[in-house]
């Protein structure tokens, strides 16, 4: 396991999740490198979601889940009870599965997060709408036609616009819980490569069902399954030569 | 459980074991050929390219697994090892027939003592046949015993490099024909190690260098 | 009888059943319109009955009927939609046994017949409360009686809006109101206004409720405040069905209220289905 990082993001301590009776995650250790893609895999089940979902505190909209254990960002357990949530989920922010733009204009959906922080003057709002739309790879396909519904661009192109959304309020961390997965394969080698580029300057962390693309795209690579931390090492090591028998398994296919 | 990639590498496997055994046949008759003066130059050569062509159509059926089944980990070193020791057999086959060269280049009307090369020539079989079996078992402790092996070998090697510079007993076309063909022998010998080092990659993802 | 027969045969009977329904519609509408349209004119509309309602027009029971409208939508909007919001938005995370009730209540209550809540205003509104029979007892339980219909139908319209909606507010750092009110309410508001104004629209046509509540057989003038009380259209039909003095002459002037009020509701309806329209285009 990988135990020493020049600088780390996010350490996970003891982290323990329980949905009503059932055992999600079962003390989850792990920290987390700034900058850099971290990917998380495992098959259905093992609890990769509900392991970032920990880290922007988001398993609490769900019911019935309870958490022990500590998670810090910078150093601060973000579980704490003087935490500002709202702040944290501006820190590490997510994006989903399945795009879901909000049903308004491209400008109001990248805005969204701005005008919850208060700002509402339009210059404002439109050079940071611009920055973002142009960080996320979308500037120049949407830059006429701002004020359309953000329902009328193709699958990738929301998923893009969702990433954007999330790049406007300036986190530092950015989780993407299997971003690909809803898209074809042209979009999904788009938003891979759009993910190594915000990999210089944001912690990404990838949650993925896909192997290849745990492999394409991460420095490192974490394998849950059934809610434990099997194994967790730089990209190239885990794929050439896990350590653990599971893994060995899970990677050669030999259960999905 | 059954994988997309089982049957592929079922077939590398086949091509592979056959390739070995033509690999093995084709030293023996060249060594053969050579030490009775047998003439057997064109059907080693034919072979020789056989096992060029198998080479190839190994390495072409190893990268379409690569391309089309993205294997991982012991899959991928296995894999990777294939199309390196294919290489490997292909050299044999090359140097088997650098032999049968050597026989017609330096054929004469006397007689030349070539029991050195007869000796030399059944260790380096020995050898071929511990990393052949070493390859079908994917075994790496036998694999690491290759280089003791190869060390005899080369010692043999050596000793008769000395000798001959002294030895006075034979004609300068006897002489220099045994050199050769001991040189080509050694080279085979090296490739076997290099078999080895292959095989313990596949197996434990090390990279060495025996000997 | 093969397939395609049987087929045939049911599509024939359900066309035929929806004729009927339709034609049956149909045929009272032409015979209210036939009956009606002689007496429909600005002056019936705007004119006092006279002579013992015998002539005259109608205006006081529109006006009655309206102010009526305008107070049921000022008390049971909100307060419909706000508790709405609550039971679906922020509710759900403790389920307890008092929000199940309430649920469950305000299912029921929609079925509730509403000459019980024309008891219920006449107890707790006219009686014990001392507002007596005025404008304000009956809007007030003409509320009770919409809001069962305005909160559980905004509550589905709230439950239509996608869970991955909230979610994306939530994770971008939004409160759960900052979430409601820029996300989730704007997208079921469509639904909601819909609601509104259906329920709205039934509560018009209304007799029973306001017959104990505050409504009058013949005012000469227009309510002045909200302790008056005040003629409306769907009594007034009643009225002038069975207390009329002379069958012959009011028949006309009843026939012509049915037609107003009818086109009442009908505009109602237009307008939910107009602005329902408007919100849906400007949603895609």
């Amino acid at each position: 396991m990988i135990e020493s990082f020049k600088k780390v993001k996010i350490e996970v301590r003891a982290l323990n999740v329980w949905f009503y009776k059932k055992h999600v995650l079962k003390d989850i250790s792990m920290r987390f490198r700034t900058n850099g893609v971290t990917s998380i895999m495992g098959p259905s089940g093992c609890g990769k979601t509900t392991l970032i979902r920990s880290l922007n505190r988001m398993n609490e909209v769900l019911k019935g889940s309870r958490t022990e254990g500590e998670v810090l960002v910078d150093g601060e357990n973000v579980y704490d009870s003087d935490i500002d949530v709202f702040e944290l989920r501006r820190r590490v922010g997510m994006v989903f599965q399945k795009p879901n733009p909000f049903p308004k204009s491209i400008f109001e959906n990248v805005a969204f997060g701005l005008r919850i922080q208060g700002m509402n003057e339009r210059d404002q709002l439109e050079e940071r709408i611009m920055v973002s739309l142009r960080r996320a790879g979308l500037w120049d396909e949407v830059k006429d036609r701002m004020d359309e519904s953000a329902l009328t661009l193709s699958g990738g192109q929301q998923q893009r616009l969702c990433i954007a959304r999330a790049l406007a309020v300036e986190p530092e961390v950015i989780l993407m819980d299997e971003p690909t997965s809803a898209l074809d394969p042209a979009a999904t080698a788009r938003i891979e490569t759009l993910i190594r580029e915000l990999a210089k300057d944001y912690t990404v962390v990838i949650v993925t069902h896909n192997m290849q693309q745990a492999a394409r795209v991460s420095d490192l690579t974490a394998f849950l399954y059934i809610g434990e931390l099997i194994e967790y090492s730089p990209t190239p090591d885990i794929f050439e030569n896990p350590q653990n028998v599971l893994t060995e398994k899970y990677i050669t296919g030999e259960f999905g | 459980m059954a994988r997309l990639l089982d049957p592929g590498l079922e077939t590398l496997a086949q091509m592979f074991s056959k390739m070995g055994k033509l690999a093995r046949t084709t030293v023996s008759d060249a060594l053969s050929s050579f030490i009775h003066r047998k003439h057997m130059q064109k059907k080693i050569k034919a072979n020789s390219d056989v096992l060029l062509e198998l080479g190839v159509e190994i390495e072409g059926k190893a990268v379409e697994l690569l391309a089309r089944y993205q294997p991982m980990a012991k899959d991928l070193r296995l894999i990777k090892s294939y199309i390196k020791i294919s290489y490997d057999y292909s050299r044999l086959g090359r140097y088997a027939h650098e032999i049968t060269v050597t026989e017609e280049v330096f054929e004469e009307r006397e007689p030349c003592d070539r029991t050195f090369i007869e000796e030399m020539g059944s260790k380096v079989l020995a050898l071929i046949d511990t990393s052949l079996e070493a390859v079908a078992r994917m075994d790496s402790d036998l694999a690491r015993k290759l280089s003791e092996k190869d060390d005899e070998v080369d010692d043999m090697y050596h000793r008769y490099l000395e000798e001959s510079l002294t030895e006075r007993k034979y004609s300068m076309p006897c002489l220099v024909g045994n050199l050769f063909a001991a040189r080509h022998l050694e080279r085979i010998a090296d490739h076997c190690v290099y078999m080895g080092e292959s095989v313990i990659y596949a197996v434990t993802a090390e990279r060495v260098v025996l000997g | 009888m093969n397939k395609r027969s049987k087929e045939t045969l049911f599509f024939q009977i359900l066309r035929l059943g929806t004729y009927v329904t339709v034609s049956t519609v149909v045929a009272l509408l032409a015979y209210l319109v036939y009956m009606g349209s002689d007496m429909l004119s600005f002056s019936f509309v705007t004119s006092f009955p006279r002579e013992g309602m015998t002539a005259g027009g109608i205006y006081p029971a529109v006006v009655g009927t309206l102010y009526l409208m305008a107070l049921v939508l000022l008390l049971s909007l909100p307060l419909g939609v706000a508790a709405a919001v609550y039971l679906s938005e922020y509710a759900g995370e403790r389920e307890s046994r008092l929000v199940k009730i309430i649920r469950i209540a305000t299912a029921n209550l929609a079925g509730v017949p509403s000459i019980v809540y024309g008891l219920l205003g006449l107890g707790l509104f006219v009686l014990f409360l001392g507002f007596g029979f005025s404008l304000l007892s009956a809007s007030l339980t003409l509320s009770l009686l919409t809001l069962p219909v305005i909160i559980t139908a905004s509550v589905e319209a709230l439950k239509t809006v996608p869970h991955s909606y909230r979610e994306a507010a939530l994770a971008l750092g939004a409160t759960k109101w900052q979430t409601t009110k820029r996300v989730v309410f704007p997208h079921a508001l469509p639904g909601i206004l819909t609601a509104s104004i259906i329920g709205l629209s039934r509560a018009a046509g209304e007799t029973a409720p306001i017959m104990m509540t505050g409504v009058a057989y013949f005012l000469s003038g227009l309510p002045q405040s909200v302790i008056d009380q005040f003629m409306a259209l769907p009594f007034h039909i009643f009225a002038l069905s069975t207390q009329s003095p002379n069958p012959d002459l009011t028949r006309p002037i009843q026939f012509g209220a049915v037609l107003v009020l009818l086109l009442l509701v009908l505009s109602m309806n237009l307008v939910a289905i107009l602005l329902r329209t408007y919100y849906r285009r400007r949603l895609s």
